[in-house]
């Protein structure tokens, strides 16, 4: 049936929540495209049959533009043939023809109105999740999971890369702006204000050695520490290191 | 007596109180605000000072220089998430539009601007250029009575508390005006007291 196939793809930008994308949907994305491109020549024959051919693209033109109802297709300078029958075809289309034209003109339209519609919803959710995993993980593309990115098509992954560059261009002005010695500290919790200077933290992913204000630091999984907050407050962020509240 | 005092309680108020202000506000309104940029830039300069002290004091009190100007930061930073996020909702319609447009700093125009364009260029290579040509825009209007291009909702309802005695208001065209006092809070849509906030005279919540 028609827009069976946009249904499908509705339903798959449904199952996105927030820690869950399913795979690029490619075939549906395709089989939407196709039954559009289809629609769209079957549309293009129809009002050929009920036009002459200079305002075919007026036609068309206006359909796109949406501005158009679909009883106005009809070219005025056509007569209106009360009682037509088939036979006398050379005079032009039926009012009866017409009717039928307008009818699946309407209904094919309509179609590819609602195919458009979910095509790009259906892109639009998933950019919506791409960018807040992006933020999560401080909008460093090469931090995404690879069990994520896997389910992302080619120019998803792209869109993200460039999304990414898009921020710190941006974040690169502002400190340039505002404080050309210093930094904004990008990296440091989004959510809440900080509280306390030292905190106590427990390793959930290897982090090698790092360098704190009181030397050096070996973050092995497992192992728990007493640390500056501002020193590892990035790796808090993205989750390799745990907060052990008091 | 009371207008007075009000006056000069304003004109006291420091950049910090203008920022956490402005940064309640954008978080509370449905679309984007003026640019806070003179508070800001003030601030960053406070922050500046403070950092180049914090050296040369004492454990203890550089520490707490330290968090002061971390907290800082990290209003700057969620003010201006905020604003980005709130552009990315309906980036093509404030970079379209005058008065929106205004609102945003250079840095967040050329944000908007760049976000229009990597979304178009995704769903051009996705799927777009596979429709008929006569598909291919992406600011159709008034299809079914529908706009491409998204609005932020000004009718969304806010609560907003007053901070300087308004009178008599008109909240609703039909009934009798209502007296807005200092402190009073109020429950309503966002068309009918955004110029209220415009001019500071509420503030949301």
């Amino acid at each position: 049936m028609l827009g069976d196939e946009a249904f499908r793809l509705a339903k798959d930008a449904k199952d996105i929540s927030e820690s869950h994308i399913p795979v690029y949907n490619e075939e549906q994305v395709r089989l939407v495209t196709q039954e559009t491109r289809y629609l769209w020549t079957r549309i293009e024959e129809m009002i050929a049959s009920l036009n002459t051919t200079d305002s075919q693209d007026t036609s068309l033109n206006m359909l796109s533009q949406g501005s158009v109802s679909y009883r106005n297709l009809q070219s005025k300078d056509q007569p209106m043939l009360d009682s037509e029958m088939g036979g006398m075809d050379s005079m032009g289309p039926t009012q009866m023809e017409r009717e039928n034209v307008n009818g699946q003109t309407s209904l094919y339209m309509l179609t590819v109105g609602r195919n458009k519609r979910c095509l790009l919803a259906y892109h639009h959710r998933r950019m919506e999740f791409i960018r807040s995993l992006l933020w999560t993980l401080h909008l460093a593309p090469s931090l995404v999971p690879p069990s994520v990115s896997a389910r992302l098509s080619p120019e998803e992954q792209n869109f993200a890369r460039e999304y990414a560059r898009l921020n710190s261009t941006y974040r690169d002005a502002v400190e340039e702006q505002l404080c050309p010695t210093d930094s904004l500290d990008w990296t440091a919790s989004g959510e809440l204000p900080p509280r306390d200077i030292f905190i106590e933290v427990r390793v959930v992913r290897d982090c090698g050695e790092i360098v704190t204000e009181s030397g050096v630091v070996n973050l092995q999984a497992g192992t728990q520490h007493y640390l500056r907050r501002s020193d590892i407050e990035h790796l808090l962020t993205i989750g390799y290191l745990e907060h052990i509240p008091r | 007596m009371e207008s007075q005092s009000d006056s000069e309680e304003e004109t006291m108020e420091d950049d910090l109180s203008i920022l956490m202000r402005g940064w309640i506000n954008e978080r509370n309104a449905p679309d984007i605000l003026e640019y806070e940029g003179t508070a800001i830039e003030n601030l960053m300069e406070l922050v500046d000072f403070q950092s180049q002290r914090i050296s040369t004091q004492p454990t203890l009190v550089a520490n707490i220089l330290k968090m002061d100007v971390d907290r800082v930061k990290y209003l700057i930073r969620s003010y201006l998430r905020t604003r980005l996020y709130k552009i990315e909702q309906h980036a093509k319609y404030y970079v379209d539009d005058n008065m929106y447009k205004s609102r945003l700093s250079q840095n967040e125009l050329d944000y908007a601007k760049g976000f229009v364009a990597i979304e178009e260029k995704h769903m051009k290579r996705s799927f777009m250029n596979q429709l008929p040509p006569h598909l291919r825009s992406l600011s159709e209007s008034n299809v079914n009575g529908l706009d491409m291009v998204d609005r932020p909702d000004t009718e969304a309802a806010v609560f907003c508390r007053v901070r300087s005695n308004v009178g008599e208001f008109q909240f609703d065209a039909s009934e009798d005006p209502i007296v807005m006092r200092r402190n009073n809070i109020f429950i309503t849509r966002y068309s009918i007291i955004r110029n209220l906030l415009e001019d500071g005279k509420v503030e949301l919540i």
